[in-house]
């Protein structure tokens, strides 16, 4: 017995004939008689729909003939192609190996320094931690009010859609000078978004930890030094920051 | 430029569908274009243009209209639509059966409907009304053709359960759904009753 999802998915495939014509003969062999006169009917109000959805204006010329202009001022970025030499594979060997005692090497020293590590066993108590509400506008103004121009984004509008189930679970004061944490809940597990003031006694603590592999995702955003610790890998999570102009 | 030129007219026309705002699309229409041709390295030849572009342009619409809806909207707590489910109603089965009159009395109608689906929603509509297939919007999209399936069925249920309502109010169907109607007298009983 197919659920409700299930079924819509058999009817959206069919709709759009997203199927092979052996599979459309069975679907249709599985309707009753009014179901069959409603697809039929779901057709030639779908094209209805689709040709009133697509009705709108052509790009105006005067629009297209400006960024034309701004086009022909710019070259397409191009990857450089240099010959392949006898000795490029000996060198990627090389390379490779050093890659391989970098890896090894970085695995040995990687530690989240005790400043940085994630202790909350669970996301309630995580939550507990935090000096704000769990919602966009109070960590917006959190971060206004310690000096950092950030603004945060609404991860599941961001696409690609990620996977993960993320949410925010407020912010709060780091024992760091100069840098913050945001704190979120990410599939069920506590995570934590450091965030530090250029120069700041927290933004050498991140760039140490980053050099020593003991975080998740690092970068800089607007200025500030950005970084995520936690027990599971989030889905890109420093993509919910975004600088606000000066 | 070539190939931008020919997609030109479609693309913008899904900015404008997308974010509403014909100067917020134009903006972003321009950013995508821009962007593309600064990427063009990335650009595997032979591989699907159309839907590169879409996908650069699907990602500067959403980013537009985070910044332009930064205020969180309450959560929407209507029972989710099904599509499937839709066929039991009588009044939309009225739709159904003279649906050129009913797009002919809607006029603008189809869009402020189209305006109810959330930005994923209508993203996959627009991208299947302009003939890319599942995989394809899955690939502009960034999630699985499964997930699409779900976008579409809720989004032409959404779309479909808005133009009911107006057909309602408008009185351009009947008002009760197919399993609360009770079936109209025969003239025996009409006769009778007036009696």
């Amino acid at each position: 017995m197919l659920n409700r999802t299930e079924k819509d998915h058999l009817w959206m495939a069919n709709l759009d004939r997203e199927v092979t014509p052996a599979e459309a003969l069975h679907f249709q062999q599985q309707l009753s008689e009014t179901e069959q006169t409603r697809m039929a009917h779901e057709v030639h109000l779908e094209e209805l729909l689709v040709e009133r959805l697509l009705e709108g204006p052509d790009c105006p010329e005067a629009l297209w003939r400006s960024i034309a202009g701004q086009v022909a001022q710019r070259k397409p970025a191009r990857v450089s192609r240099r010959p392949v030499f006898a000795w490029a594979a000996g060198l990627a060997a090389a390379a490779a190996l050093v890659l391989v005692a970098g890896a090894a090497w970085m695995a040995l020293n990687r530690a989240v320094p005790e400043a940085l590590a994630v202790n909350a066993p669970t996301v309630e108590a995580l939550a507990a931690e935090s000096q704000t509400t769990p919602d966009r506008a109070a960590v917006e103004t959190f971060l206004r009010d310690h000096d950092f121009a950030l603004a945060l984004n609404d991860f599941d509008a961001m696409p690609p859609a990620s996977e993960h189930a993320v949410a925010l679970l407020g912010a709060r004061d780091s024992d760091t000078d100069g840098m913050v944490e945001l704190l979120y809940n990410c599939c069920g597990r506590p995570m934590k978004l450091y965030l530090a003031r250029p120069g700041s006694e927290g933004a050498q603590l991140l760039a140490e930890a980053g050099r020593r592999g003991g975080l998740l995702e690092q970068k800089t955003i607007g200025g500030y030094a950005a970084g995520v610790a936690g027990n599971h890998h989030a889905d890109n999570l420093l993509r919910v920051l975004t600088a606000l102009e000066a | 430029m070539t190939q931008f030129e020919r997609y030109k007219n479609e693309l913008y026309r899904y900015a404008l569908r997308t974010v509403w705002d014909r100067g917020v699309a134009e903006d972003v229409f321009a950013a995508a274009v821009l962007a593309a041709w600064e990427n063009w390295h990335r650009f595997e030849p032979g591989s699907n243009f159309r839907a590169w572009m879409y996908k650069i342009l699907t990602n500067k619409c959403f980013v537009a209209n985070r910044d332009t809806m930064r205020t969180p909207r309450p959560l929407d707590d209507t029972p989710e639509s099904s599509f499937v489910e839709l066929g039991n109603d009588r009044g939309y089965a009225d739709i159904l059966e003279d649906s050129d009159r009913f797009m002919q009395e809607c006029g603008d109608e189809v869009h402020r409907a189209f305006a109810h689906c959330s930005p994923k929603e209508r993203a996959c509509l627009l991208l299947r009304a302009e003939k890319l297939s599942y995989n394809e919007i899955a690939e502009v999209m960034g999630i699985p053709a499964p997930t699409v399936m779900t976008h579409l069925a809720r989004g032409r249920a959404k779309l479909r359960s808005e133009l009911l309502e107006y057909a309602r109010e408008r009185g351009l169907v009947r008002n009760l759904p197919r399993l609360l109607e009770k079936e109209a007298p025969d003239e025996h009983t009409q006769r009778m009753q007036n009696e």
